[in-house]
């Protein structure tokens, strides 16, 4: 029997989906952007590794505008931080076990 | 309808719209099949401008190598993908937010949960053909 998608058990408020058919090109077009900023901080991970070693730095249309190793210092110098692509550069990548 | 991804180097990305209260902003999701839950962590929380009195503590404990966190709860948070088309793909759900305890964990350990990306769970994932072809560089999910 296929499982139905709000069919998930677990100790708080369950999740649910509503798939709309909405149009948002304006959504779209911003997490295309957003995703470019992280995928040219990807490529570009080398340069900006030697002009921001173990900074945070926040990236908009592929421009650092902002760095600083304090990462709650970096957000105070954002005027919307909440969408702006943050990341931090470090030479010694994160090994991480999810 | 597909979402599509990114790969960077081996690791799947999607972008989202997170949206709790008052607060709104987008956040860069790592596809995580090993998750049960999506998580928003900690960093992002903080741009969000998320502050500790609008999360409730969770009733469940999140276990993980390194050990096991309680998190905490963000009701109903709206998380919005979009397909290639640009058809809005919404999601509500009470979503678990990680921040350290820094009466728990060292500055350290606080500084590289900071870095740690949000996850995307089984709990969305699940309802989607996910595809990560890192021969190819293809991240989609498609239903």
């Amino acid at each position: 029997m296929e499982r139905d998608d709000d069919d998930v058990g677990g100790a708080i408020g369950e999740p649910s989906a509503t798939y709309s058919t909405r149009s948002n090109p304006k959504l779209a077009e911003e997490l295309r952007r957003f995703a470019e900023d992280h995928v040219w901080v990807y490529e570009n991970r080398e340069t900006l590794v030697n002009q921001y070693p173990e900074q945070w730095i926040a990236v908009k249309d592929a421009q650092v505008i902002a760095s600083d190793p304090d990462f709650d210092r970096l957000l105070s110098k954002l005027s919307d931080p909440g969408n702006t692509c943050v990341e931090f550069i470090s030479r010694e990548p994160l090994e991480i076990i999810l | 309808m597909i979402i599509r991804g990114f790969l960077l180097g081996d690791a799947p990305f999607f972008p989202g719209r997170v949206s709790i209260a008052s607060h709104e902003g987008r956040v860069w999701f790592l596809a995580d099949t090993g998750a049960t839950r999506t998580l928003l962590l900690d960093h992002d929380a903080q741009a969000l401008g998320l502050t500790m009195s609008e999360l409730e503590p969770a009733s469940l404990h999140l276990t993980g190598i390194g050990g096991s966190v309680r998190p905490f709860v963000a009701r109903e948070a709206d998380v919005q993908f979009t397909s290639t088309e640009s058809i809005e793909v919404p999601w509500r759900q009470d979503l678990l937010v990680v921040r350290p305890n820094a009466a728990e964990v060292t500055p350290g350990e606080v500084a590289c949960i900071r870095r740690l990306p949000s996850l995307l769970g089984r709990d969305f994932l699940r309802r989607f053909r996910f595809v990560c072809d890192c021969r190819s560089g293809e991240v989609l999910l498609e239903r």
